[in-house]
């Protein structure tokens, strides 16, 4: 592994890429459209990540639309995120490398755009995403057991040994919150 | 009453207001912004409040959950250990060059400038700035040692807790050192010659005259240079937040950054004013044990 690799933080996931010396590469949907436009000569393949018994897996991340309780523009949050959903929005937020959410509109969306994008739509079909109150504290957190749990298994000497740390931190925020 | 009587006491009275409205624009700042968001603060630490939700009275219930956080007493400890370093670290390369740069001579004036620069980068520019010197591909440390035959196989310095920890010393070191030597200059130059002289001629050689003469009567200066540079260290967040990003898995996390983690990315906004207490009380009472080490001996007698 590349000597950077250990304190990267996403800044240089393509730039390390694009160099030609990483074979495979784990990313989201957005590297389509980043690798499209900062590397157009790069031919690269998107496929699912594989799941622990060989089935393709898949993480749902993204942003959410969020109305925050006690607002009073209900009304206008409530027209806004028809508006986001209807298909011609979602038409023109693929054009700009946002991916549709609806499934059902998805193919007329996506109609025209890079192909590899149909994948990234497939995937997110089967992707799957904890929820939770608590997620920030315990997948965005930079002092949070997720990134704990990678860096000591990639780096360290017990993997065991760190997916049961993870396991109880994680445990005890969930039981905290609740 | 005499007259007079009454025009000295009536201009009394004016220089006590106008005395008054001196002061008053520092005083609506120190009001402003101090004395009403530690006010906030307080509040804030008996209630329990998610960012973007209302704000619900919990007693005391945050600094319960304080006392069993061992995320937080670790990061206190670490915060400890880097401070400790640092203020050494700081007045050891301080010391000389306040000495250095104290006598007046052909090129001093660029130097105490060179050494000043440093300071009025701002922190968070200065931390970014050094980030990417010491990344591993693009930056400036390790292709230039590579180049230079130093080392043969690229060293990730971010990549262990030491590394981080002692590439932070010495940015810091860089980054506040003349702010400590002008400190340290300006206090050397005021112990009056006429006493240094005397012990010169007394026969005192140059380490007794520093040691014994000039440093004891830099008390003041001194305790000032330390308790700016210990609570400087005490609250350090940018190089951490910036740099490492508390570091290799968590082993460079300081409290400052502990706080803003409970605050703004766990949403306990409550939790972490309870914290941002017990710090400041801690930093406080720090500060006064300085104070009254580096007491002047006179006040003392008071």
């Amino acid at each position: 592994m590349p000597a950077s690799s250990e304190t990267d933080t996403g800044s240089a996931f393509f730039s390390a890429f694009a160099g030609g010396n990483i074979g495979i590469a784990t990313s989201g949907a957005f590297a389509i459209g980043v690798l499209n436009s900062q590397y157009p000569e790069m031919n690269y393949g998107v496929t699912y990540i594989p799941g622990p018994n060989g089935e393709p897996s898949s993480f749902g991340g993204g942003d959410n639309f969020v109305v925050p309780t006690g607002s009073s523009n209900i009304e206008a949050a409530a027209q806004f995120i028809d508006f986001m959903y209807s298909p011609e929005i979602q038409t023109l937020m693929a054009e700009f490398g946002s991916l549709p959410t609806r499934g059902d509109v998805a193919e007329q969306a996506l109609n025209g755009l890079d192909a590899r994008y149909g994948v990234a739509t497939e995937a997110m079909a089967m992707g799957r995403t904890p929820s939770s109150k608590v997620y920030n504290d315990i997948y965005n957190s930079s002092t949070g057991p997720w990134l704990q749990f990678l860096g000591d298994s990639f780096y360290g000497d017990d993997v065991d040994g760190a997916f049961e740390v993870a396991n109880e931190t994680i445990q005890s925020i969930l039981d905290g919150a609740n | 009453m005499s007259r007079t009587g009454r025009k000295r006491r009536g201009s009394q009275a004016r220089r006590q207001i106008a005395g008054l409205l001196f002061v008053l624009p520092a005083m609506a700042l120190v009001t402003v912004f101090f004395l009403i968001p530690l006010g906030m603060t307080v509040w804030m630490s008996f209630h329990d409040w998610p960012l973007m939700g209302a704000a619900e009275w919990s007693e005391l219930h945050n600094y319960e959950l304080l006392l069993k956080d061992r995320r937080f007493w670790g990061a206190m400890e670490f915060t400890f250990w880097y401070t400790i370093i640092a203020a050494v670290a700081i007045f050891g390369v301080a010391f000389p060059l306040a000495l250095f740069v104290e006598r007046p001579g052909r090129a001093t004036s660029i130097y105490r400038t060179a050494f000043f620069l440093p300071v009025v980068v701002g922190f968070s520019s200065a931390s970014l700035l050094w980030a990417w010197f010491m990344n591993v591909d693009s930056g400036l440390f390790i292709p230039a040692a590579l180049e230079l035959g130093i080392i043969d196989k690229p060293v990730n310095l971010l990549a262990s807790t030491d590394g981080v920890f002692w590439s932070i010393i010495v940015m810091v070191v860089w980054k506040t050192v003349g702010f400590s030597m002008i400190l340290l200059m300006t206090g050397l130059q005021s112990v009056p010659s006429e006493i240094v002289e005397a012990a010169h001629m007394d026969g005192a050689n140059r380490f007794q005259r520093f040691w014994r003469i000039k440093l004891p009567l830099m008390r003041r200066t001194l305790a000032l240079a330390l308790i700016l540079s210990v609570a400087g260290s005490m609250l350090a967040f940018d190089q951490f937040y910036s740099i490492s990003n508390c570091g290799p898995r968590n082993s460079t996390l300081t409290a400052v950054y502990w706080i803003f983690t409970q605050s703004f990315v766990s949403f306990k906004l409550g939790y972490g004013a309870a914290l941002s207490m017990v710090l400041l009380v801690i930093l406080v009472s720090i500060s006064a044990l300085q104070l009254w080490l580096l007491r002047t001996p006179s006040e003392d007698a008071k």
